[in-house]
Formats: structure tokens, sequence, C-alpha cells
């Protein structure tokens, strides 16, 4: 799922690659919902990368630790898999790790599996595919306590016996029993000898051979706890299912607004008081006005809104490690279905409520490749984090707060909520044309496991958060940091006597000039229009911008971005430029990730255009509708 | 396993989808392509094996079916093509064994 994929984009492959063929390497394999990844994140904490194999999609984490002994090993972290027939682009992935065949990597070492050990008899089959690739091998049995609480039982060396490799019976959520793993990593590794092996291709014998051999050792399966049963009952109840699910999403995106809002205005205060100081210590002149107006107010616009970002990515993190988020693609499956895709891809288009990039790579655990396609091609239409800082200033600045439904649902939110709804209506009607026409294809199987209830693990959603953290922040000091600095020297140059020129006759201006009259017809002048232009690097970058061109032009410079804006377009201006904000594909790394995902420059061109077009017409239809009516 | 166009449904076989809630049966056969076939018998929808019917999404589709510590959700056109050889409900036993049971049954009467 989402969950092991939302990681940063700005991956160092080469560097992994390099150190991989010095150090010793081990591999962390196992089905999905094993608790694979928390063993990982336990086993190296902060120590670990992000990167790519060469030639595939497919993320990978590696932490590079030193063992006990003092020897240097990179440990990886691989996508979850069923068998050793690859059905997802994930799978491939790990199975050709596995066999040696991932181009630029080296057979691993040896093999970490993670097996969940209260539901062994499913488990072991895998550990049969792996024991029979003839690398050493540690079968980790995790979720120990759930085994001892629910009065479940395994006998860990009559199974090792059989297996013919350790065997660790583990908790890695508490590091309960852990010693077994670093000891196994540290020693002088032996080939698996196991007892007997099923024939491999007979799934019904491995089956029974899974079952024999946890009868002989001893093992009971645990009593499915009564609250995981209760729950399901409820949240796949007939009439309460879908009542459940719609408060689920509400809830998510009020605790974004209700508790993401104050504490990004918090944020600001601190970033804009402490701007000031620092720019009271800087000599007035030429230097000031880059470092103030440049720098400082082009990426602080934007970091304000780290805080809602990450409260997104918590909440929905929340959501996946709770399981609750398979429940919910069976509540949503038959709807989706309407519009030809599966539940399935209700979990990408939710986290792409967050942000595009990760719910894009989300995509890669959809099978059939048609409905993965359309899923891509709609996740943009979501709306995403970056918009957010759009919305809330043009709403905040063009409409009155009048309350509609009590003091919770005023004007504005109903603004926004409008927002976020013609987003979805146009992911919606994108996507049935799409699998009516070049995307069409035959059902495919809707097969989902359904992952026992879990508390989420405080530790393995933050290390995520860090990653959302760090790749947001290297964003805004690269992309967003690059397009302010640019927008400075264009405002500031070029230079009259010693002093910089009006706005009028910046180079910006003349830039903005020339790009007017597409924008025209919307309503938009042309300081919107070069926001437009500066904010495909991503959305929020026009806020940034405005606020840059506004602070320079002595007409506007003592206003705030709002009043400023209200002074230089109309009420219906604003409402098209919204419109055109909930259609357009402004944003560089959203089109990266296509590429990338798509493997041609096909899909996203066509995402691009197709996007552009839809803003631009929808834009002049809202112009002008308002105006006339 | 089968292939599909092999092998049609004979008028007197239960299939998967046929079951009630709360209904347990034994998977005999699937009569879906192999890498379908392959993907279920990874998650532990082996021939011989009992599965219980539990909850589903609105309006009965997709189910889950219940099997040995697993839950997996199919859509009833695939729920379709497995074929079981239903089991009496065993309500006294299971009231025995596990209290949720009676839960979900009460559920599914309202």
């Amino acid at each position: 799922m989402g969950a092991s994929s939302l990681a940063s984009c700005h991956s160092s492959g080469s560097e992994i690659r390099d150190r991989n063929k010095l150090w010793r390497t081990i591999a962390v394999i196992g089905p999905p919902n094993s608790g694979k990844t928390t063993l990982f994140n336990r086993l190296t904490g902060l120590r670990q990368k992000v990167g790519n194999f060469p030639g595939v999609t497919v993320e990978h984490h590696t932490g590079y630790i030193k063992d006990e002994r003092g020897n240097d090993v990179a440990l990886i972290d691989l996508p979850g898999i069923y068998g050793l027939s690859p059905r997802s682009e994930d799978e491939r992935v790990t199975i050709s790790v596995l066999n040696g065949d991932m181009p630029g990597m080296s057979q691993p070492d040896a093999v970490i599996l993670v097996l969940d050990s209260t539901r062994l008899n499913q488990h072991l089959v895998l550990a049969a595919r792996v024991i029979s690739t003839g690398l050493p091998t540690l079968v980790v049995l995790n979720m120990a306590d759930e085994l001892r609480k629910q009065s479940g039982h395994v006998d860990v060396l009559a199974l090792a016996q059989q297996l013919g490799t350790p065997v660790a019976l583990v908790a890695a959520s508490t590091g309960d029993g852990i010693d077994a793993v670093t000891n196994f990593i540290a020693a002088d590794h032996t080939l698996p000898a196991p007892t007997s092996l099923p024939v491999l291709n007979d799934a019904r014998h491995c089956r029974e051979w899974a079952v024999r051999i946890g009868q002989n050792a001893s093992y009971r399966r645990p009593v499915s706890p009564i609250w995981t049963r209760r729950l399901d009952a409820l949240f796949l109840h007939k009439r309460w299912g879908p009542i459940v699910f719609g408060v689920v999403i509400v809830a998510v995106f009020q605790i974004i607004f209700a508790v993401g809002q104050p504490l990004s205005n918090a944020f600001q205060a601190v970033i804009e008081s402490t701007g000031t100081h620092l720019g009271a210590l800087i000599p007035e002149g030429i230097f000031r006005s880059l470092l103030m107006n440049g720098v400082w107010k082009g990426t602080g616009s934007v970091l304000v809104f780290l805080p809602q970002i990450m409260l997104l990515f918590l909440v929905i993190g929340i959501l996946e490690d709770s399981g609750y988020l398979a429940r919910a693609a069976v509540i949503a499956d038959r709807t989706m279905s309407r519009v030809g895709l599966n539940g399935k891809c209700f979990i990408p288009l939710l986290s792409a409520y967050a942000c595009a990039v990760p719910a894009i790579m989300a995509t890669r655990t959809i099978e059939n490749k048609r409905d993965r396609m359309a899923t891509i091609m709609i996740a943009p239409f979501m709306t995403c984090s970056a918009r957010l800082p759009v919305y809330t200033m043009l709403i905040a600045a063009f409409l009155p707060n009048r309350p509609l439904l009590g003091v919770f649902f005023g004007t504005r939110a109903a603004a926004m909520l409008a927002l976020y709804v013609l987003g979805f209506l146009a992911a919606v009607a994108t996507a049935r044309v799409l699998k009516s026409s070049i995307l069409r294809s035959k059902d495919a199987p809707f097969i989902l496991e359904m992952p026992p209830y879990r508390w989420p693990q405080l530790s393995g959603l933050g290390l995520r958060l860090l990653d959302r953290c760090k790749a947001f922040l290297f964003r805004a000091g690269t992309v967003i940091l690059g397009v302010s600095l640019l927008l400075w020297a264009l405002t500031n140059f070029p230079i009259h006597n010693g002093h910089p020129p009006d706005i009028q006759d910046s180079l910006v201006a003349k830039a903005g000039h020339l790009i007017e009259p597409a924008i025209r017809p919307l309503g938009f002048d042309w300081k919107i229009g070069v926001g437009l232009v500066s904010s495909i690097a991503a959305r929020e970058v026009i806020i940034a911008t405005l606020g840059t061109l506004h602070g320079v032009d002595p007409q506007s410079h003592n206003m705030d971005l709002q009043s400023a804006l209200r002074h230089e377009i109309t009420p219906a201006a604003a409402m098209a430029l919204l419109v055109f904000f909930a259609f357009a594909m402004q944003c560089m790394s959203t089109i990266a990730i296509v590429r990338r995902e798509t493997n041609s420059w096909k899909w996203p061109a066509l995402q691009f255009f197709y996007m552009t077009a839809l803003a631009w017409t929808s834009a002049f239809a809202v112009f002008h509708f308002i105006r006339i009516g | 396993m089968m292939d599909p166009s092999s092998k049609t449904l004979s008028f007197d076989s239960v299939s998967l989808s046929d079951l009630q809630q709360g209904e347990t049966a034994v998977l005999s056969e699937f009569h879906l392509e192999a890498h379908v076939a392959d993907h279920l018998m990874n998650l532990g929808f082996v021939p011989g094996i009992e599965v219980t019917v539990a909850q589903s999404g609105p309006g009965g589709d997709p189910r889950v079916y219940r099997l040995d510590g697993t839950a997996v959700a199919l859509r009833r056109n695939l729920a379709a093509r497995i074929t079981v050889e239903p089991l009496p409900v065993k309500k006294s036993v299971a009231a025995v064994c596990d209290p949720a049971l009676v839960l979900s049954s009460e559920v599914s009467a309202d």
C-alpha cells in the first residue's frame, strides 16, 4: 500500500548502489501487513535512505548499520510479496532482487523473512518459496505480543529444525526478541537445510505442508480478537458502514482545517517576526532587498503550509496503519465501479488529497495496468495540499464570512467544500471518459486482503512524516527558492542609475505583458499571469510570486497581499482564478512523477494539456457568467 | 488453477457468492484464470479449506470472506466462479468458541 511509498522525491540511487557493492547486504522481505517495515525501522532507525533501482520506479529504503562485530551492513526494505510470481511492479522488484536479477545490484548475502506469527498457516507458504532460493535466511515470526495475548503458541526450536533456518519470535513494535535478529545480522550465515519442502507449483500441497510444519511445531493459531470482528461489524455494516465512512472523510478534512489552520497561522507569525528581526540587522540596500523580499518572503510564504501538510499525511498514515483504509476501499468499491475503477483506486486517490506525488506512486499496488493509468490521470484533480494556500488566500480576500449552518459552517467553508467537490467531479468525469475510451478494460478481479486492526506505531508514522517533511523542505529550498530569486531579479532589473526600476518597467512586467493576451479573457492581469507561469513549478508558488510583485510595487507595497489583490482584480476574476487552480496541472513534481511512472512523455503531456484546457475553459465560463449574472 | 473456458459451472454446484453472511463452506474448485487463482491461493484460498462469509460493502458487494485467520474481500463476480460445499451452520458451537460470530449474526439480522 501507499505507506512505504510515502517517501521523499530526492533519492540518491547511485550512492546507494555504490555502497551496496562494498557492504554486506541483507534483504528484509515479507508479505504485506506482516510488520516488515516496523522491524526495519527498529533495526535502522534514522540511518536509512530512500532510493530507486535503475530502470524501475519502485522505491526502497536502505539502512546502513554496524553489526555487533563492527562490520558495515546494508539492510534493504523491499516491497511486500505474497508469493514468488510477480503480479505488480512492486512484487517484480522484490523477486528480481532476491534472484539476483536486478541490474546494478548483486544478490543479497542473506534474507530476513518477516512473517506474521498470528497467520502462520498462510505465511509459511512464502517461507517454503524463499528457503528454496537457497539464500541464508532468518525466519522472523513477528507480532509475538499478539500471538501470546490471544493465547496462540508456537515452538520456535521445532520450527527452526524443520525449516533448516534460524527462527526468531519477535514483537517488532515493542522490540521484544529483537536480539535474535541482530545476532543473525552479525553471524556467519549458513545455508538453509530444510527437512522437507513442498512441491512449489502445487498451491494445495504448499498449504498442506505449511499446516503440517506448523502442527509439528505445536502451532496454535490465536483466537482472532473479538474487537477485530466487532469493528468489522460496524465499519462494514449495511447502514452504519457508509455513515462511518462519510464521518471519517469529513473528520479528516475538519482536522486539517480546525487544527491545521491555527498551527499554520502560528508558524506564519514566527516566520514573519523572525524576518523582521533579521531584516533590522542588515543595512538598507539591494542586498537586504534580495534577502528579505526575495529569499525570506518567497520561501516563507510557502513554508507556512508545512504544519497543515504534515497533519494531512499524519491523519492518512493513521488511517492506513490502523487497517481502516482497506475497509474504506470495500465501502467505496461499488461507487468506484460506476466510473469504471475499483475500490483499490480509492486508497491512492485519498492520499492525493495530501499530495499527488505519493498518490501516484501508491498506484503501483493496482494490478490492472489500465486502471492504474486511469487513477494516475485523475489523481491531480484531487484537491492537494498545495492548492490549499491558494484557495485559503483568495477566499479570505474576496468572500465575506457569513454563517450558513451555525458557527462552524460559514460561506468560506462552503466555498472551500465546493472547490473540493469540483475537483472530485472533474476526476470522476475524466475517469468515466478514459475508462470508456482509451483505457477501456474488462473487469479486473477485485481481491483485497483485510489486515487486522492495529494501533498505528508512532515511530513508523514519525519516520514517514520525516520523509515527507524533508521532501517538502527540499522543494522549498530548491524549486521555490529558485523561483523566488529569479522573480526578485526580474523585478529589480534593469537597474536605472543604481536604483531598481519602477515595477511597470521591469523585466517581469515585460514578460507578464507578453502572456497577458492569453489570460485577459479570464479577467487576469499581467501580475496574475506571472503568478500562473511561476506556479507551474508548484501551485503554492503563485502566492510567493504575487507577494513579491506587490511588495515591490509602490502602489501596493504598504498593503497586505489580500487587500492588494482586491485592488488588482474583480471578484469575478478571483472566482475564475479559483476554478483555474481546481483544474490546472500546475505542478512540476507531478509531471515528473507521471513521466517516471508511465515511462513515457505521452501521458504527462496529454494530462497537462487536457487539464490546462479544462481549467482555461471553465475559468472563462465562470468569469463571464459571474460578470453577467 | 483451471482454465475458465474448459469447464462450466454445473447447475447443482454452489458457488461462494450463493452463501449468506454467517454461513461456512469448504472451498472446492476455482473456475478462474491461472494467475488469479494463484494469487487467491497465496492468500490462503486453497481447495479443502473452510471459509466463513462475513460482512460486505454497501449492496452486498464486495464481500469479506474469513479463512484460517485471514480476511479477504472479493467482488461478487469473482466469488461466483469459486465452487464450495456448504457446511451446516453450527450456531451453538460457534457461540461457545467465538462470541464475535454471534455479534455479527445479530447485526446481519437487522
